[in-house]
């Protein structure tokens, strides 16, 4: 695979994403087309839970 | 309890894991949606996730004793060597014995999905660590 990375903007937003994920619970959003990183929220849509990211557990 | 073979592991089947993937696949294209395979007692999902420009292929196995053992995922497309990746691009995803609910599987409160959720993270720290070195996210104890 051709790896394509993301730009520093796309990186920062992503880092955001998931470490206020892992230390403040937010909702990382997800389309849901195609699973593409949309953004973050603080609440989360009965219809968006399916395909958001909340309390997720993991390992790492 | 089997997955397959009980009636206990049929019914969490039924009502619990394959209502929950008809829901992920609804409205998703074609390409993204989760297909089910039977082989032999196990299930497997196999799907894609895009983090962020990149497509990967993975498979997230039920085996026999699930939901009791958690999913077993691993990718298809090919990673460079990375922290919590295991043999056979496994990811590693929970801490066997855990008393930490952020870093265990809890089979009484998580579906099949958790497992394709938590994939979609792990890449997305992959995503990072390709181009920084750095994994974004503390180690859970």
């Amino acid at each position: 695979m051709d790896f394509r990375p993301l730009n520093d903007t796309e990186r920062r937003q992503l880092i955001n994403a998931l470490r206020g994920n892992a230390e403040h619970n937010r909702t990382i959003l997800l389309d849901r087309r195609d699973t593409s990183f949309l953004g973050t929220a603080d609440e989360v849509t009965d219809e968006e839970v399916i395909t958001a990211i909340k309390s997720v557990p993991c390992h790492y | 309890m089997g997955l397959l073979d009980s009636e206990i592991g049929k019914r969490r089947l039924l009502s619990i894991e394959l209502p929950v993937i008809e829901r992920y696949n609804d409205g998703r294209d074609a390409l993204f949606k989760i297909q089910v395979l039977r082989v032999g007692s196990s299930l497997i999902m196999k799907y894609r996730l895009k983090p962020g420009h990149n497509i990967f292929q993975l498979e997230t196995r039920l085996l026999s004793s699930y939901p009791t053992v958690p999913p077993e995922t691993r990718v298809l497309t090919p990673l460079k060597h990375c922290p919590h990746l295991l043999e056979g691009q496994s990811l590693c995803l929970w801490r066997q014995g855990s008393t930490r609910m952020t870093s265990r599987w809890d089979p009484a409160r998580f579906t099949c999905i958790f497992a394709v959720q938590a994939a979609w993270r792990w890449l997305a720290c992959y995503e990072v660590w390709h181009e920084t070195g750095e994994w974004p996210l503390p180690e859970a104890k």
